[in-house]
């Protein structure tokens, strides 16, 4: 495997929609109910949970573009090759695969069910499937550029969902954010800690980073999508505890999608069937780009061309999606994807750029290696 | 695949995927406007539906129809088996429940409404004195539609500012909340008439008790900051120098308008658990049945006075109220909540310490205006 990659000019993308990326990785089905089981840990000091969440991401998001400014243009299958070697290096880069394609299972199969409770209880599932896969291949089809460009639309065609939040603030009784400060710290951690299914996405840049165009931008636009993604979350957790009692927030298994629940126009009565049905929009630059990391993966550690693996990976996901599962269950596997998902996410990145920072030590020493030609 | 197989390919899945999905044509739907709960003599529960007609052919705008079983979901399957047309609960606007069934508790029934993504979470719900069946199958002269029209009157009350408002929003969310309990509407039947009679007090999810519409006043006054809303206070007219006479009424009577209010209540003491509450009303007058010297200032403070005795004892009296029968709409207990730290307060465990809790009154009334004339 090359360890830099060089894409062709006409396959980058402008840094600036990093931002965009980022945003649209991590919203996607956490939102939908993320309150509950931040609530259950930290009860009213959630929100502090909230804030302590971003900034972790902000620190892993740092440390990430970090280890990927040490190479020219490289991305993580291409730098653990470099520093672990052959085997242990593609090891690490099936697990990432492994993780993509997971995230991409738990991403699709929480939002279909959110479509099964909410608005069509006897739709088969293999149907919603098939029909939210296909749009996923056809968005892989068209490349890299066109998934950032669904990513893009996702952000901005969805922001006016921000403004409903207006109609919560009505039956909002601020009493319910104190007092201030009652959980204890480590409770408050567990909550942070529970953040994670909701946060992580914001490893793409990853992957992405070889095909942005202004390397020196990168670091600014990841933190400015990671900084509204906080915003956002603690905007929408802060309402919640406003609007829900306590033990009503910790029942309701979709607390934004509940939020929704009381918009009304005098046009659209029942306006959370729209959001429902809006949040596709949402979900699917998670599905796409997760699918498009993981078809790298594989495409790079086997060199294979990626439009040959692709439609397999997506028969393999369709297949694995058919499996059925109750609620019980699927938060079962939310709670695996997101303990897994901290110790990816959340640790393993420091212990990399700890072992590039030592490898780039130890090569300038000897005068440098073929694989490792940049030195910062 | 080539472009052109990949576009064909998406027509495709269009044209298949749109057949999928339940259809639901709005005229083969029964719409449920209004449903009702009563209690029959085996414990069982009697629903009533009342469906929106849309025939325009139809003699009556409505229909309404009964089923028992021993759920709700149960007896509504049962009703499908008497209707013409699917019944669907998306336009449900309130859900009723007779004095008896709120007796022996609520919270199944309503956690049901609110388990069904179906319907809406600003749907009123209300307490019936007597028979809800009675009241949705009564034929009234002069109301159409009695289901819309009860709707029609919970909801301009509520935004009349007369009565507190409860959505199920509201009544699920004061059910959960370990310091507050829930209220809702109670409603009479009968002389051609669907009357507000007042509120029924709930102590976790079981009605203890009941409130005049003038207390339900009170309530909302120590409850929310509002901006509407009128009240006719009536106070011995002895030390106010009127000239007595056979004609005039033994009491003085005033009606003020509130143009804002403002409640607040304080944990002053947690260890006595004293509380304090204040009430600030701007108001203006719109109405004295007797001969009164509005315009000398002297007269009008102690007018405004007497008319804040009278709140702040009505106020006491409301509060003791319902303390006797244990429910706490006040919120007392949320107060608690967030002023002490770790109380780890619990519906149970206020509802042990609430009959021990003293209340300060305050009321501060303002009369700014006396309308166009003096």
């Amino acid at each position: 495997m090359k360890v830099l990659i060089e894409p062709k000019p006409q396959n980058m993308i402008n840094t600036i929609l990093l931002m965009f990326v980022i945003h649209s990785m991590q919203v996607g089905v956490g939102i939908q109910g993320f309150q509950r089981i931040i609530y259950m840990e930290a009860k009213q000091d959630a929100w502090i949970s909230v804030i302590l969440s971003g900034i972790a991401a902000a620190l892993v998001g740092f440390i990430m573009v970090k280890t990927l400014h040490s190479y020219k243009n490289s991305d993580l299958y291409g730098i653990q090759y470099d520093v672990f070697g052959k085997w242990l290096g593609n090891l690490l880069n099936i697990l990432f695969v492994c993780y993509f394609l997971a995230a991409f299972h738990m991403v699709a199969r929480n939002y279909i069910e959110v479509i099964q409770a909410w608005i069509f209880p006897e739709v088969p599932s293999w149907l919603f499937f098939f029909s939210l896969l296909s749009l996923v291949y056809y968005g892989l089809n068209g490349g890299l550029r066109t998934i950032v460009g669904v990513s893009f639309f996702s952000v901005v065609l969805a922001l006016w969902l921000i403004l409903l939040m207006a109609f919560p603030f009505q039956f909002a009784n601020w009493d319910y954010l104190l007092p201030v400060f009652e959980a204890s710290i480590p409770e408050i951690l567990m909550g942070a800690k529970q953040m994670t299914f909701t946060v992580v996405g914001f490893e793409i840049i990853y992957v992405l980073y070889p095909f942005l165009k202004e390397k020196d931008q990168v670091h600014k636009y990841m933190q400015f999508g990671l900084g509204f993604t906080t915003i956002l979350y603690l905007a929408i957790m802060v309402i919640s505890i406003a609007y829900f009692s306590g033990d009503q927030l910790e029942r309701t298994i979709w607390g934004t999608l509940s939020l929704f629940k009381i918009v009304r126009f005098p046009f659209i009565e029942r306006f959370e069937y729209v959001a429902i049905s809006f949040w596709m929009l949402l979900i699917l630059p998670n599905l796409m780009l997760y699918l498009w990391a993981a078809t790298r993966g594989l495409s790079r550690i086997f060199n294979k061309k990626e439009q040959k693996v692709s439609w397999k990976l997506l028969v393999f996901l369709f297949l694995t999606l058919l499996y059925p599962l109750n609620r019980i269950q699927i938060n079962m596997l939310d709670d695996y994807f997101a303990k897994g998902a901290l110790f990816l996410i959340f640790g393993y990145p420091f212990l990399l750029f700890i072992a590039v920072v030592m490898k780039k030590k130890f090569f300038s020493k000897k005068g440098g290696s073929a694989n490792v030609p940049k030195n910062k | 695949m080539s472009p052109k197989i990949n576009k064909l390919f998406l027509v495709l899945l269009v044209v298949l995927l749109s057949g999928c999905a339940d259809s639901r044509t709005l005229e083969r739907m029964g719409l449920i406007t209004t449903r009702g709960y009563d209690l029959t003599e085996d414990k069982q529960i009697l629903v009533t539906m009342v469906l929106l007609q849309i025939d325009p052919e139809a003699k009556e705008q409505t229909i309404a129809l009964s089923a028992t079983a021993d759920t709700s979901k149960g007896a509504r399957s049962k009703a499908d088996l008497k209707s013409p047309k699917k019944l669907q609960s998306g336009q449900l606007r309130v859900a009723l429940f007779s004095e008896e069934v709120v007796r022996a508790g609520l919270i199944n029934l309503t956690d049901t409404l609110s388990r069904d993504p179906a319907i809406s979470d600003l749907i009123y719900l209300g307490v019936v004195e007597g028979s809800v069946h009675e009241l949705l199958t009564q034929k009234t002269e002069g109301i159409s539609d009695t289901s819309q029209f009860i709707y029609k009157e919970l909801e301009q009350n509520i935004k009349g500012e007369k009565i507190p408002s409860s959505t199920m929003q509201e009544v699920m969310h004061d059910f959960y909340a370990p310091g507050v309990d829930p209220v809702m509407p109670t409603l009479k039947g009968g002389n051609g008439e669907i009357t507000i009679t007042g509120m029924a007090l709930i102590k976790e999810d079981k009605m203890v008790g009941k409130i005049n519409t003038q207390e339900a006043f009170y309530l909302k006054l120590i409850n929310d900051r509002f901006e509407a809303g009128s009240i006719e206070l009536s106070i011995d007219k002895s030390e106010f120098d009127i000239p007595d006479s056979e004609e005039t009424p033994e009491k003085l009577t005033v009606v003020i308008d509130t143009i804002t209010s403002y409640g607040d209540i304080d944990l002053i003491n947690k260890n006595n658990l004293q509380f304090e509450l204040k009430v600030k009303l701007k108001t203006r007058l719109l109405e004295i049945n007797q001969a009164y010297d509005l315009k000398s200032p002297a007269k009008l403070e102690k007018l405004e006075t007497k008319l804040c005795e009278k709140i702040t004892s009505d106020l006491e009296a409301l509060i003791e109220k319902a303390r006797q029968t244990g429910a706490d709409p006040f919120g007392f207990g949320e107060i608690y909540r967030k002023s002490v730290r770790g109380s780890n307060l619990t519906s149970a465990k206020w509802h042990k310490m609430y009959p021990e809790s003293k209340v300060n009154v305050k009321v501060d009334l303002e009369i700014l205006r006396t309308g166009v004339v003096e």
